[in-house]
């Protein structure tokens, strides 16, 4: 299992404030990893420090062996990252396809060919395919920006808390997608704080506990950690 | 009733050139947040461009329209350079003021390079006027408002149609998310700026036929591009071309009736009005984004 993505000591401070303290961790080919906190545990600001959103005060950050703390936003993206933002953030005067459609770097044949796909992956956007971002529901909203960050075919996704707002039924089906997403060949990073749910749908995961990682495993094994049963699953 | 008639059609030939205008401007605010303040000057630079282009050789402006066009392509990305992405994380009202002193640069530079008289361009194609009954039209508003209409619907098909125009409008809505789609955000921002100056520079190169090109004549112009653009709805492309025709309709109607001082003066009290009254603009409501 090669490391695709490698972050090593990362710390990322707002000001005088740290949000992540030496956080190392790893997304290897072809596996699903959870990265699981409370509010405020520092799960997106990991994820705006891979794409680029913010700056690491130290720490390393490769993907595919490279080095890409020097990169800019898009040109990191253009390696092989998908991000589904926090607050699914579709561009809300696009319509869904057009949404779809800015995220495809390829010629037409192959523009039309991927945004097919994507509303196979989500019957319910190819049903409101002219419809405006911002007219859309919640549920439909993440479905797009999972979608739209599926669109450069990435070989790796990032995806922030994509059951947040969405009701029960709808959450597990989206997480469900994980394991078709991963078989499709891209590796998935999963921040959630349904940590029974993220558990259920990855193969690895760590916790993070005010900007510090403080537990890694598989996810079998931290199922049956004390300190995640008391902390997470009420048990 | 055919006076009124010539004066909605000389209203409408001047409504096409500051359409143009106006859809410069609303392009800069749309890309980047910005109220690009140079705006009037950058469209007295595009008649400058054609007053000394228009001199070096003898020929009507329908030939070099399109190196008036490209110089001020260049004019504008330079100015996002510098008055815009050195302040990008600031906040807007600095733009604002670094392109008002970028404007008072172009002022100056005119003065220096052209001196402080009045100059006219040549015509797009020749001069003179056509008749239709009663009514007459000059050639050069004709001219202009074919110019305006192929340029207006080609800047609808860019946005609409095309796969730049749809990476145009998903930066000018949310920057950081369109970089984190792919899309190179800071190249499209500096066409933007490029394009929107494009736009002001060839409503100044056909403006500067009829209306004279002056050292200060953009000051007003930048104001009529907020106003219009406030009238309809700020950051639609449609609205701001409609807000530029009932300007222009509204001046050209009212100084004759009236005179030239009272159109101003009560455009700017409209202006007040619709801040106060109505702030989303008359036609516009801007996309909503739900909590
Ligand atoms: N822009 C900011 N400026 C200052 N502090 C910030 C900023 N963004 C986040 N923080 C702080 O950094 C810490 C980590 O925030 P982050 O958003 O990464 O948490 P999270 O794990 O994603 O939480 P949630 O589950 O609520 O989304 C928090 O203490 C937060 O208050
Ligand atoms: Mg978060």
């Amino acid at each position: 299992m090669s490391g695709l993505l490698e972050i090593d000591k990362l710390c990322v401070w707002y000001g005088p404030v740290f949000a992540l303290k030496d956080a190392t961790l790893s997304v290897g080919s072809g596996e699903a990893v959870a990265l699981i906190g409370a509010n405020g545990a520092g799960k997106s600001t990991l994820f705006k420090s891979i794409v680029g959103f913010l700056r690491p005060k130290s720490g390393a950050l490769r993907f595919l062996d490279r080095d890409v703390t020097g990169l800019r936003t898009e040109q990191r993206i253009r390696l092989g990252v998908g991000y589904s933002p926090e607050g699914r953030r579709v561009f809300p005067g696009l319509t869904v396809r057009e949404n779809l459609e800015v995220a495809v770097f390829a010629g037409k044949a192959e523009r039309a060919r991927r945004v097919d796909r994507a509303f196979s992956l989500f019957p319910q956007l190819a049903t409101r395919q002219e419809a405006l971002g911002w007219q859309l529901s919640g549920g439909q909203q993440q479905m797009l920006a999972i979608g739209r960050a599926l669109m450069g075919q990435p070989r790796l996704l990032l995806l922030d808390e994509p059951s947040l707002g969405l009701s029960p039924k709808l959450a597990d089906e989206v997480l469900a997608g994980i394991r078709g997403i991963v078989k499709d060949g891209t590796s998935v990073l999963l921040a959630e704080q349904n940590v029974g749910k993220a558990l259920a749908c990855c193969d690895r995961a760590y916790v993070l506990e005010v900007g510090k990682i403080v537990l890694a495993g598989t996810a079998a094994a931290l199922r049956d950690t004390e300190e995640v049963k008391r902390a997470f699953l009420g048990g | 009733m055919i006076t009124f008639l010539q004066l909605v059609i000389n209203g409408l030939a001047l409504g096409a050139a500051y359409a143009l205008v106006a859809l410069g401007f609303v392009f800069i605010v749309n890309a980047t947040g910005a109220v690009n303040f140079a705006h009037g000057d950058l469209v007295m630079a595009g008649g400058y461009a054609a007053v000394g282009l228009g001199s070096l050789a003898q020929i009507p402006a329908v030939y070099f329209l399109p190196l008036v066009a490209v110089i001020m392509f260049v004019l504008g990305v330079a100015l996002a350079l510098l008055a815009y992405f050195p302040l990008i994380n600031r906040p807007p009202s600095t733009v604002f003021i670094s392109t008002l002193l970028c404007g008072i640069i172009l002022q100056n530079a005119f003065v220096v390079l052209f001196g402080p008289q009045a100059h006219a361009a040549p015509p797009l194609l020749k001069s003179g006027v056509a008749h239709f009954g009663e009514i007459e039209i000059s050639v050069q508003a004709i001219g202009t408002m074919v110019v305006a209409a192929i340029l207006i619907a080609s800047q609808y098909l860019l946005f609409t149609r095309t796969q730049i125009g749809r990476r145009l409008r998903a930066t000018a809505e949310d920057r950081q998310m369109a970089q984190a789609v792919g899309i190179p955000a800071f190249a499209l921002i500096a066409a933007t700026f490029g394009l929107g100056t494009a736009l002001a520079g060839i409503a100044g190169a056909l403006l500067a036929n009829q209306f004279f090109v002056y050292p200060t004549g953009g000051i007003p112009l930048s104001v009529y591009a907020y106003i219009a653009v406030v009238i309809g709805g700020w950051g639609s492309i449609a609205g701001a071309v409609i807000g530029a025709m009932i300007i222009s309709l509204f001046q050209v109607v009212v100084s004759a009736y009236v005179s030239y001082a009272a159109a101003t003066g009560l455009l700017y009290v409209t202006l007040l009005l619709i801040f106060v009254v109505r702030p989303q603009g008359i036609f516009g409501e801007r996309v909503q984004r739900r909590a």
